[in-house]
Order: C-alpha cells, then structure tokens, then sequence
C-alpha cells in the first residue's frame, strides 16, 4: 500500500497480428513508472491492441501474434518461464465497461485477493477497505459492502472495478477508456483517483476524449494507422506538437 | 486523413476577421494621427479622437469572442496558440489606439502655434514607428517569421533616435537664439509626440512576438537573436 512502484515498462519494436492482419507497427515506447502515459488516436488505430499486449490479454485471442519485445520492469513478459496470472495481477486492467461480479460490493474486491491466496478476514477486511479508499468510493459503499454490485451506479460500479484491480496491489494499471459511459462528475472522480494513484503505480490509459488526456497525463502517445506517430510529454504534445498528423488530430482538423 | 471545418474553426476564422479588422483600426489610427501632425490637419485630428471607441469596443468584442472559445471548446496546439496570441495582440492594438490619440491631440495643440515645424528627427521617428506597425501586422497576417524577428530587433535603434532627438531638442548652452516660452511648448508637444511613437514602437515589437509564438509556439521575448536565428 505504501510501497511505491518503480516498475516501468518497455516496448521495442512491436509488431502485432489478427491472423493476417498486422494490427501494430513497429511501435517503441516507453512507460516511466509512476507516471500516467494517454494513448489517443482516431478509432482502429490499434490503441486498445497495444494496451492488451502489455498484460498479455491479446494471448486470449486465437490466431494473434506478437514479435518485438515487452519488458515489465527489465523482465520479458513473453517469456516462456513468465506466470501470466502473476503478470496479470503486477499489470492490472480496467475496461470501458464496468463489470462488476453479480456479487456484494464486499466479494467484489475480496475476490482477487482470495485468488491470490489471502485467508486471513482481518487481512482481507482491511486491504478491501484500503482499495476502495483509494479508488475514492469507500464514503459511498461503507455502509452497504453486503450489498450487491449491481445495484451501483455506473460511475460507482467503475470505481468499484477499479478498487477491484487495485485490491491486488499491481504494479501497474491500464485502463481503457474508463470513464468514456460516465456522466461528469462520476468522470471526475475516477481522474481524480488517477492523480492519486500514480504516486503508487504506473498508470496507462487509452482515451478518445482529448481533454482527459491532456488532463489526467503526464504522457501522450498518438497512435494512427498501427504506428505510433509521436510521443512526449503532454505539455507539449498538446502546445506545440511535432508532427503535422499530430496537430491535425488533436485540433480536430481530421477524423 | 480528410480535412473538414468544425464548429470551432468557423469560431476561429471568425474571431481572426475580427482580430484584423482591430488591427487595421489601430494602423489607421496611427496613420491619421501623423498626418494630422505633418500637415496640421485638425479634422483629421478630431476624427481619430472619436473614432477611438470602435478600438476599444472591438478589443472587448474580441476578448468575449476568445473567452467564450476557451471555455467551451477547450483548443489545444496551433489553435490555442491562436486565441493566446489573439488576446495579447488586442491589447496591444488597444494601446496603439491610445498612443494615436495622444499624438491627435498634439496635433490639435502644435496646430496653435503655427510657425513652428516637425523636426527631421521626428519625421524620422514616426516613418520608423509607423514602418514597423505595418510590419508587424503583416508579420502577423502572413506569419513572415523573418520579418516578425526584423521588427522585434529594431527597437534598440528607436531608443537610440528617441535620445537624440531629445539632445537635440534641448537649447545648447551657446545657442544665440532666444530660449522663447513658445518654443519650450512646442519642444515639449515634439518630445510628448516622440515618446507616443517609441511606444508604438514597442507595442508593434510585442505583436511581431505575438505572432512569433503563435506560429513557433516558443518566446521570441527573452531570447538572443542568435538563438531565435538558429532554431
Ligand atoms: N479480435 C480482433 N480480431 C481481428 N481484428 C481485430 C480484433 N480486434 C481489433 N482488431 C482490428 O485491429 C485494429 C485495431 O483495433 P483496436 O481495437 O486496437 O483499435 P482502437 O484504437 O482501440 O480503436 P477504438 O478507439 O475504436 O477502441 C482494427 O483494425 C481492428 O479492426
Ligand atoms: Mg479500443
């Protein structure tokens, strides 16, 4: 909980196919730990694709394949040795849709940590606990943790899957397009917990809302046609970008 | 990858037109006002007097346009640049405005004392000032980087024409002719018209690097020309 992550993640030339379909593009790109990277780019650009490849979601998928190389703080995550359900606790997913367990908001997070596990109820009690603060939802469900899930709003039932991927305690966390069916202020509450938690973990988030990319990240990465066009701090993507392709997009200028 | 214009870009063009029509304002304004000086021309004068509200009425204009923008579309890149730029230009046009009526009003007031006339030197002055004003509005229209530098660089040369043409308004010490009250006035009038003219020439000096960061997206303002030439 207190430990802060150093862990990073490195991609060198990824290269990635449906089948025939070659869906990625040499792409290089670094995420710095503790530090929140937006992936932007027009739709079937590949952003969702490059984010599944960093937990290895893609493996799900008959017929996919993967070259270059992924390294998850030094370490080759397509390695053969590699435990991928291991990984997949260190690199955690949030997704556009919630999806909670047809569960008590309670299970919902415990879940992860009984997988992984944790017996001890005082434990499990407190690091739930400790996960829903963080993921800003505890002062709404403290009082009814028996509850079901499902009888959350979809901006609670957000945030509870986020205290669900947090809950496990991973290294870093990707999300993609978390907030893109919440209403403003359920949106605000999960940038809010985004700058919050990037002082324990090393966030990644895909985003078509340009706004929230320049507001919630530290980086940004435009991607078009399966190639990663331009990356940098969004300070400066978002002022003076490099590229023309670039400017054009996020100025609205095509699409 | 097709082009297409969106609500904002119409926004945009529209605040731009705007933006230039305040610029032609202020540039007519200074135009006026000097050859009400030369030519002692009171009517020409009086009507850049009371034509200085349409500056200022087109300076709110365009503040309310480019905040309404910011706050509703949220522009980024050039575009933000842009509407950054746009709001320091209208105040410095605003001012523009200002300094030509101060020079109006020196017109109107050198006018009463017909048989004293426009030294050389702030001939020189206002060629200069006006000079640079039309440069730098150009600069800024066509986004003609080297000109926008050319502009910003000279100022150094108006402080220098401004200091002589104090020293040489001064009477020397064994000047033989009489150091008149009349003359005094007009002196003062002459150094009231040369300090309006230097600041319009600071003022075109900020929109040439108005419209350096607008098209560079980096300050021309702190920066040597060395550095701004390599880039
Ligand atoms: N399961 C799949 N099988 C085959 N092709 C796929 C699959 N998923 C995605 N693709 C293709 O790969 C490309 C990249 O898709 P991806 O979902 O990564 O884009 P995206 O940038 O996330 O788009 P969006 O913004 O719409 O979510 C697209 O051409 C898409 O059609
Ligand atoms: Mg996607």
């Amino acid at each position: 909980m207190t430990t802060q992550s150093n862990t990073g993640i490195t991609t060198k030339n990824v290269q990635f196919y449906y089948s025939k379909h070659h869906a990625l593009h040499d792409v290089s790109l670094d995420f710095p730990s503790n530090k929140v990277t937006a992936l932007i780019g027009p739709s079937g650009c590949g952003k969702s694709t490059f984010l599944r490849c960093l937990n290895r979601m893609n493996d799900l998928i008959p017929g996919t394949r993967v070259e270059g190389s992924i390294l998850l703080d030094g370490q080759d995550i397509y390695a053969s040795s590699l435990d991928v359900v291991e990984l997949r606790r260190r690199v955690g997913m949030v997704f556009q849709r919630p999806n909670p367990f047809p569960k008590t908001i309670f299970e919902n997070v415990a879940y992860g940590l009984r997988v992984n596990g944790l017996a001890n109820q005082t434990e499990i009690g407190d690091r739930v606990e400790a996960a829903l603060k963080r993921a800003a939802i505890w002062q709404e469900v403290k009082d009814r943790l028996d509850a079901s899930a499902l009888g959350l709003s979809g901006g609670q039932q957000q945030r509870l899957c986020i205290a669900r991927a947090l809950a496990v305690e991973p290294e870093v966390l990707l999300m993609d397009e978390p907030a893109s069916a919440l209403d403003p202020i359920a949106t605000q509450k999960i940038e809010e917990s985004i700058h919050e938690l990037k002082s324990h973990l090393t966030i990644i988030i895909v985003t078509h809302n340009m706004q929230q990319a320049a507001r919630v990240s530290d980086y940004t990465a435009f991607f078009y046609m399966g190639t990663l066009v331009e990356h940098g701090e969004t300070d400066t993507l978002f002022t003076r970008p490099a590229k023309k392709q670039t400017e054009d997009y996020i100025t609205g200028r095509f699409g | 990858m097709t082009a297409h214009d969106t609500h904002l870009h119409t926004q945009l063009t529209h605040l731009r037109t705007r933006l230039l029509v305040m610029c032609a304002e202020a540039r007519e304004a200074v135009e006026r006002a000097c050859i009400a000086l030369e030519e002692g021309n009171t009517p020409l004068a009086v009507q850049v007097i009371d034509h200085d509200h349409t500056i200022n009425a087109l300076e709110n204009e365009i503040d309310s346009l480019a905040l309404s923008i910011l706050a509703r579309a949220q522009p980024v890149a050039r575009d933000l640049r842009f509407l950054v730029s746009t709001l320091r230009m209208a105040v410095d046009l605003e001012r523009i405005g200002d300094e030509a009526v101060s020079i109006a009003e020196r017109a109107l007031l050198i006018q009463q004392d017909k048989d004293q006339c426009t030294s050389p030197q702030l001939r020189e002055l206002m060629q200069v000032a006006r000079r640079a004003l039309q440069s730098a509005l150009t600069a800024f229209q066509q986004e003609d980087m080297p000109l926008a530098l050319q502009v910003s660089r000279g100022s150094a040369d108006v402080t220098q024409l401004e200091v002589r043409l104090l020293h040489d308004s001064l009477p020397s010490p064994e000047s033989a002719e009489p150091n008149s009250y009349g003359r005094q006035l007009h002196t003062m009038h002459q150094l009231l018209v040369a300090r309006a003219l230097t600041r319009i020439y600071g003022r075109a000096a900020n929109i040439a690097e108005h419209a350096y960061f607008m098209v560079e997206g980096t300050s021309l303002k702190h920066k040597t020309h060395a550095e701004a030439q390599g880039q």
